[in-house]
C-alpha cells in the first residue's frame, strides 16, 4: 500500500516524485504538475505531499498510506498542507498575498509546509507577481506545487520557475493492471474495459463491473453498422437520450443526499431538522447550486460518453483505411470495424466524425439533445449501395 | 459522556478558546470546539485552526468522560445566554443535550475522528508577568510589518538570553525594540524565534490579564516550528515564522548629538492636528530650538498646518521630517509623560524613548528607532 | 559606492526576459559594492500617488535601494509626475531603473533620463529562428559550453516558442549533461514537448507516411497533447518549405540569412521539399490554414478540446495524400 498506487500508469512521475521525497538532491521547492482532466494532476501534488509528510517505514516505501501524516493529508486535514482551490475565474491578488504569507511559516507537525495552488492557470499577472518571489526562493522549509492543464495555461513567469511534471493519459494496460489488483476484475474483461474506456479510469471499472455499462457500450458501438434507415436514425437518437437522462437521474439524486449529509455533519447540524440555522442555510445553497449544476452537467456529459464512444468506432476504422497498425479501442468488436472500414472511405469516415463532433458543440451550445442526435444519426447513415 | 459546571466558568471557558477562530475555517470540522471530560473532574475545551491552537481546562462534575465535537461559536453564543445556574451536559445519541435551568439546547455532534491532533505544548521555557509581556508585545509589534514584500518582517524576533527577552519588529522605516527581564526555567537559557505580529499581539490580549505568563519554545527538530504560552489553565500555540532575520543591531545609533524632551500627550496632538490637513504620504517636519518645537506639514510655500509647542534642547538646533502615522505609532505606545528624542543628523534615524520627568533619566528599556524622510530643503 | 554603480538605468525594448536580466545585471552590480542593497519593485497597476517619496527615503537598514519601475510605457500621470519630480531632485544611495517597453507614453520621463546621462540597455525582442538560434548559442558560450548545431535547433524547436523557457532549458541542460550537448539530450529532456511530436506529424506527412503520421497524432492526442501548437508546427514546416522551395539555389547560409531561418532548417525543408510542386504545398498550406481556424473555434469549450482532433486529421490527412500526389484526400 502507499500514497502513489492512486496515480495509476504514471510511473515516471511516481518515480521522480519518490526520489524527491527521499533524496535530498532530487528535492526541489517549486513544482508544476500537468496534464489532460482527469490525469490526476491535484491527486499528484496531494500524494507527494503525503510522502514529504510521511511518517512511515520510508525509503522505497515512503508515501505509505498508513501513518497518520499520510492520513490527514490525503484526507486534506494536515495542517502544514495547504490545499487551494477556487471558483473564481481568478485567484485575486488579497489571497496570493496570504498565501505567501503563510509560506514563510514553519512546519508546525512535519517535516514541510506545503502549498497546494490547484488552479494555477487562474493565476491573473498580479496575483502571479505576488507570488514569485516566494516561488523563487521560499524558504527552506516551504514547498509549492502548482497544478494546471497544460505548461500554455500557467504564466510563463510562474512555469519557469517550478519544475515541470506531466501527467499523461495512462495506457490501457496500467488501467487494466488497476482495474485487476485494485478491483480483483478478470484480466480479459480488465483489458477490455480499459481499451474501451479510453483509459478513463473510473468508466472503465464501471465497464468492468457493470453488466448494464457494457451492454449499453455495446448497444452505442453497433450504432453505426445498424444505420440503414431514416427510422433506424431515429430510434438510435431516441435510445441514446433516454439512457442519458435515466442514469443521471438515478445517481444525482443518491448523491444529493448523500452530499448534503456530509456536509451537516461536518458543520454539526442537525440532519433531521426541519429548519437550519442561517449560518448553515447558506452553506445549503451552495450545496444545492453546485448539485444542480452538477446534474446538469451529468446528462450532458453522459451523452458526450456516448459520443465519445460512438466516435471511436470511426477512428478505429479510419486507423484500418489508413493502414495503421495501432491499437484499436475497440478490438473487441472487429467485425463492426471491417464492416465500416469497408462501408466508408477514408473522407467519408472523416466526415462521420466530423458529424459527430458537430453535434457535441450543438450539446455544448445548449441545444435541444434529442434533435441534436437526431440530426446527427441522419448524418451518420451507411452510404446506399 | 456527562458533567455539570458552572454556567459563567462554561462561557468564559467557551468564549476564550473560540475567540481566535476563523470565520472561514481551512476545512469545515475546524469550526469546532472539543470538549474532553476527565473522571478526575476536569473539563478541556480546544480549538484549532492550524495557525493557533487554545485550549482550557476547568474543574467540572464529570460524571461520565467522554469526548465530543461541537460547533464552537455555537456554543459560546448559548452559553453566553444561559440563566446564572448550573449547567449538565450529557451525549444523548448522535447529539449533545444541554440543560440549564429550564432551557434545554441540543447540539449536534461533529465527527471527532476527522479532527486533527492539536500540537503538543512542550516544556516550559520560563515565565514573564503578565503585564509586562502584554505591554512589550503592543509596544513592538506596531512596528512590524504588514506587507508582503518581505515576509519575515511580519514578524516579532523575541530574543532570550538567560534572564533578559528581547523582543523587536521592524518594517524597514521604524523599528521598535523592548527589553524586560523573566525568569526562565534555567538561566543559560538561549533561544531565537519569529512570531508573527498578529497572532502574537492577539495571544497577548487574550493571556495578559493574568498574573504570569509561562512561554515554551520547544526543541531543536520536532516541535521548533511552534510557541506555545500558558496562563493559569489556558494554553495556546503559535506557529512560528521561518527564515533569516536582517541585522539589526546597527541600526540603533552610536552617537547622540541633540537631545530634546516634550510632554508626551501634548506632542501626540499637535502631531495628530497638524497630520490631519496634510494630504497622506507628506511628512510633518519638526524643527527642534531652545525651548520650543515647531511642527509643520507641508512642503515650503504650500506647509498647510503649524503648531509649536514646548520643548527642551540640548545641543544644535535640528530640523528633521518624519511619515506622520510612524511617529504616532510610536508614541502612542510609550507609557511614560515624557518623550526623549535623540537626533544625530536630520537624514539618520531618530531614537525615541520614553521618561517619568522632565529632567529625569532616560528609560532605555523601550526604544522606538525611527528613519526621517526626505523633504525639500 | 563605487563610480561603476549606475544611479539611473533606463531599459528599453519589448523583451521582457532581457529586461529581467538587465534589471539582474543592476541589481549584481549594485550589490558588489553593497551586498545588502535592497530591491523594490513598482508596478504601475498599483502605484499610489507618492509611493515613490516612501520608496526613495532610505531605510533604517540604510545601504543602497535598487528601485525598479516596471512598465513606464502603461504609466498613469500620478508616476510620470513622481518620477519627473525626482529626477529634479534624485536621492543619495538610490538606483532607479526604469523599464520601458515601446511608445510614446512616458516620453517626458524617458527625455529626462537621458538628459540626466541615464544608462540606457537595450532590451530587444528575440523574434526570428534565427534570434534564438543565436541566443541558445550565446547561452552556451557564456557558460563556458558547447552544444551541437543541431542540437540547437531541436532546442529552439522544442522549447523555442517562449524565450524564457528556452533559457531555461538552456540552463537544464547546461547543469545536467556533461560536455557536448547533442540532440538525444535535447530529446531527453524535453522530447514529449508538442512542437517536437508537432514537428514529427509534420515530417511523416510532408513525406506523405500516412500510417506514421496519424498513428503519431492519434497517439500525441491520447497523451492529451493540445493540437493547436501540432496545427501551429505544421504550417511552420509548410512554410518553411515553402519559402526554400521557392527561393531557387544559393548556399544554406546564404538562405538561412535571407529566410530568417537557421542553416539547419534550410538543409531541412531542401530535403522535405523533394517530390513536391508548388500547386500542391499551396493546397496544403491552405488545409492546414483551415485546420488552424477550426482548432481556434472553439477553443473555450469542452466540445472544442476534443473535436480540434478532426480538423487535425483532416489536415494531416490531406498533407498526406498531398505528398502521394493524390491532389484532394
Amino acid at each position: 500500500m502507499s500514497v502513489f498506487d492512486q496515480l495509476v500508469g504514471q510511473p515516471r512521475v511516481v518515480s521522480t516524485l519518490r526520489r524527491a521525497s527521499t533524496e535530498p538532491a532530487a528535492m526541489t521547492h517549486a513544482w508544476l504538475f500537468t496534464g489532460p482532466p482527469g490525469s490526476g494532476r491535484s491527486v499528484a501534488a496531494r500524494t507527494f505531499a503525503a510522502a514529504l509528510q510521511c511518517e512511515g517505514a520510508g525509503g522505497v516505501q515512503v508515501g505509505c498510506g498508513e501513518c497518520q501524516p499520510c492520513r490527514m493529508v490525503m484526507a486534506g486535514s494536515h495542517p502544514d498542507v495547504r490545499v487551494v482551490d477556487t471558483d473564481q475565474t481568478f485567484i485575486k491578488v488579497g489571497e496570493a498575498r496570504e498565501l505567501v504569507l503563510e509560506a514563510q511559516a514553519r512546519p508546525s507537525l512535519g517535516r514541510w509546509r506545503v502549498m497546494v495552488v490547484e488552479d494555477a492557470d487562474r493565476l491573473n499577472d498580479h496575483s502571479a507577481n505576488t507570488l514569485l518571489k516566494s516561488l523563487e526562493e521560499p524558504t527552506a522549509r516551504t514547498v509549492w506545487m502548482l497544478c494546471a492543464p497544460s505548461l500554455e495555461d500557467v504564466l510563463v513567469t510562474v512555469r519557469s520557475r517550478c519544475r515541470h511534471v506531466r501527467l499523461g493519459t495512462p495506457s490501457p494496460h496500467a488501467v487494466a493492471d488497476l482495474l485487476i489488483s485494485r478491483d480483483g476484475i478478470d484480466p480479459s474483461m480488465a483489458h477490455y474495459a480499459a481499451r474501451a474506456a479510453q483509459s478513463h479510469i473510473g468508466i472503465a471499472r464501471r465497464l468492468a463491473t457493470d453488466e448494464h455499462a457494457r451492454a449499453r457500450r455495446r448497444e452505442i458501438t453497433s450504432i453505426p453498422t445498424g444505420l440503414a434507415s431514416l427510422g433506424d436514425a431515429l430510434r438510435a437518437a431516441q435510445d441514446l437520450v433516454d439512457e442519458a437522462g435515466e442514469g443521471a437521474k438515478a445517481t444525482s439524486a443518491d448523491h444529493a443526499e448523500e452530499q448534503r449529509r456530509e456536509l451537516l455533519t461536518q458543520l454539526g447540524a442537525d440532519l433531521t431538522a426541519r429548519t437550519q440555522p442561517p449560518s448553515v442555510r447558506a452553506h445549503l445553497r451552495r450545496l444545492d447550486d453546485r448539485l444542480k449544476a452538477e446534474a446538469r452537467r451529468q446528462q450532458h456529459d453522459s451523452i458526450d460518453a456516448a459520443l465519445t464512444d460512438l466516435a471511436s468506432v470511426y477512428r478505429d476504422a479510419l486507423l484500418v483505411t489508413a493502414g495503421s497498425g495501432l491499437d484499436r479501442v475497440n478490438a473487441s468488436e472487429p467485425e463492426q470495424i471491417q464492416l465500416l472500414a469497408r462501408s466508408f472511405s477514408a473522407e467519408q469516415l472523416l466526415l462521420a466524425l466530423e458529424t459527430i463532433g458537430e453535434a457535441r458543440q450543438r450539446l455544448i451550445a445548449n441545444g435541444a439533445p434529442l434533435l441534436v442526435l437526431e440530426a446527427m444519426m441522419i448524418g451518420l447513415l451507411l452510404p446506399r449501395g | 459522556m456527562k458533567f455539570r459546571v458552572e454556567r459563567d466558568v462554561l462561557s468564559e471557558a467557551v468564549a476564550w478558546v473560540v475567540r481566535g477562530l476563523s470565520n472561514r475555517p481551512p476545512v469545515p470540522v475546524l469550526a469546532g470546539v472539543l470538549l474532553t471530560a476527565d473522571p478526575e473532574g476536569t473539563l478541556t475545551f480546544s480549538a484549532y485552526d492550524y495557525e493557533v491552537s487554545a485550549t482550557v481546562t476547568v474543574e467540572a462534575e464529570v460524571a461520565e468522560g467522554g469526548q465530543v465535537l461541537v460547533l464552537g461559536r455555537l456554543l459560546a453564543d448559548i452559553a453566553r445566554n444561559l440563566p446564572a445556574k448550573p449547567v449538565e451536559v450529557s451525549t444523548d445519541g448522535a447529539k449533545v443535550s444541554l440543560t440549564c435551568g429550564s432551557s434545554r439546547f441540543s447540539l449536534i455532534q461533529m465527527p471527532v475522528a476527522d479532527y486533527p491532533q492539536l500540537p503538543n505544548q512542550s516544556e516550559t521555557s520560563g515565565s514573564v508577568p503578565g503585564d509586562a509581556f502584554t505591554q512589550a508585545v503592543t509596544q513592538v509589534s506596531i512596528a512590524a510589518d504588514r506587507g508582503d514584500t518581505l515576509p519575515i518582517l511580519t514578524g516579532v524576533r523575541v530574543e532570550i538570553d538567560g534572564e533578559k527577552i528581547t523582543m523587536l519588529a521592524t518594517d524597514r522605516y521604524r523599528l521598535a525594540q523592548r527589553e524586560l527581564t523573566w525568569s526562565p526555567g534555567s538561566t543559560d537559557a538561549e533561544h531565537v524565534c519569529l512570531i508573527p505580529a498578529r497572532t502574537l499581539s492577539e495571544t497577548a490580549k487574550s493571556l495578559g490579564a493574568s498574573a504570569a505568563v509561562d512561554l515554551s519554545l520547544g526543541e531543536a527538530g520536532r516541535g521548533d516550528g511552534l510557541v506555545g504560552f500558558e496562563a493559569g489553565q489556558r494554553r495556546t500555540t503559535t506557529r512560528l515564522l521561518d527564515g533569516e532575520y536582517p541585522k539589526v543591531t546597527s541600526i540603533f545609533p552610536s552617537s547622540v548629538d541633540s537631545v530634546a524632551v516634550v510632554d508626551t500627550q501634548v506632542f501626540i496632538e499637535a502631531v495628530r492636528r497638524v497630520a490631519l490637513v496634510a494630504e497622506r504620504n507628506t511628512p510633518v517636519r519638526l524643527r527642534f530650538s531652545e525651548g520650543q518645537l515647531a511642527i509643520e506639514a507641508g512642503t515650503g510655500d504650500d506647509a498647510q498646518g503649524s503648531e509649536a509647542i514646548e520643548s527642551t534642547l540640548e545641543g544644535p538646533e535640528i530640523e528633521i521630517a518624519f511619515n506622520p502615522q510612524f511617529l504616532l505609532d510610536g508614541l502612542g505606545v510609550l507609557g511614560q509623560p515624557y518623550t526623549r528624542l535623540s537626533f544625530t543628523q536630520s537624514s539618520r534615524p531618530a531614537v525615541i524613548s520614553g521618561q517619568a520627568e522632565l529632567d529625569g533619566d532616560a528609560d532605555d528599556s523601550y526604544r522606538y528607532v525611527l528613519m526621517p524622510v526626505r523633504f525639500a530643503g | 559606492m563605487s563610480a561603476a554603480v549606475p544611479t539611473l538605468v533606463l531599459v528599453t525594448g519589448p523583451e521582457e526576459l532581457r529586461a529581467e536580466r538587465a534589471v539582474d545585471s543592476v541589481v549584481e552590480a549594485v550589490r558588489t559594492s553593497d551586498a545588502d542593497a535592497e530591491v523594490v519593485h513598482v508596478h504601475t497597476e498599483s502605484y499610489q500617488p507618492g509611493e515613490l517619496m516612501v520608496h526613495t527615503s532610505p531605510s533604517l537598514f540604510g545601504g543602497w535601494t535598487v528601485l525598479v519601475v516596471h512598465d513606464l510605457d502603461e504609466a498613469d500621470d500620478a508616476l510620470v509626475e513622481d518620477l519627473s519630480g525626482y529626477l529634479d531632485q534624485p536621492a543619495d544611495g538610490v538606483t532607479l531603473v526604469v523599464l520601458h517597453k515601446s511608445g510614446n507614453r512616458g516620453k517626458r520621463v524617458l527625455d529626462a533620463l537621458k538628459k540626466s546621462g541615464a544608462r540606457v540597455i537595450e532590451a530587444k525582442a528575440v523574434k526570428t529562428e534565427r534570434d534564438k538560434h543565436d541566443f541558445v548559442t550565446e547561452e552556451f558560450r557564456s557558460a563556458r559550453r558547447k552544444i551541437a548545431a543541431d542540437a540547437v535547433g531541436a532546442l529552439v524547436l522544442a522549447v523555442g516558442k517562449d524565450l524564457r523557457e528556452l533559457a531555461s532549458a538552456c540552463e537544464q541542460l547546461i547543469r545536467d549533461v556533461e560536455g557536448l550537448v547533442e540532440t538525444e539530450d535535447v530529446t531527453t529532456y524535453y522530447g514529449e514537448k508538442v512542437e517536437t511530436t508537432g514537428f514529427r506529424v509534420a515530417e511523416a506527412a510532408l513525406g506523405g507516411d500516412e500510417a506514421r503520421a496519424m498513428a503519431l497524432l492519434r497517439h500525441a492526442m491520447l497523451g492529451g497533447l493540445d493540437p493547436v501548437p501540432i496545427v501551429a508546427v505544421l504550417a511552420m514546416q509548410l512554410r518553411q518549405v515553402g519559402k526554400v522551395a521557392t527561393a531557387g539555389r544559393g548556399s544554406s547560409a546564404q538562405l538561412a540569412r535571407d529566410l530568417g531561418m537557421a542553416p539547419w532548417q534550410v538543409d531541412a525543408a531542401r530535403r522535405a521539399s523533394q517530390g513536391w510542386d508548388g500547386q500542391r504545398l499551396g493546397a496544403a498550406i491552405q488545409a492546414v490554414a483551415q485546420a488552424d481556424v477550426d482548432v481556434k473555434g472553439g477553443v473555450r469549450t469542452e466540445v472544442a478540446v476534443r473535436s480540434p482532433e478532426y480538423a487535425v486529421e483532416r489536415a494531416v490527412l490531406t498533407v498526406c495524400r498531398l505528398a502521394q500526389g493524390d491532389g484532394r484526400p
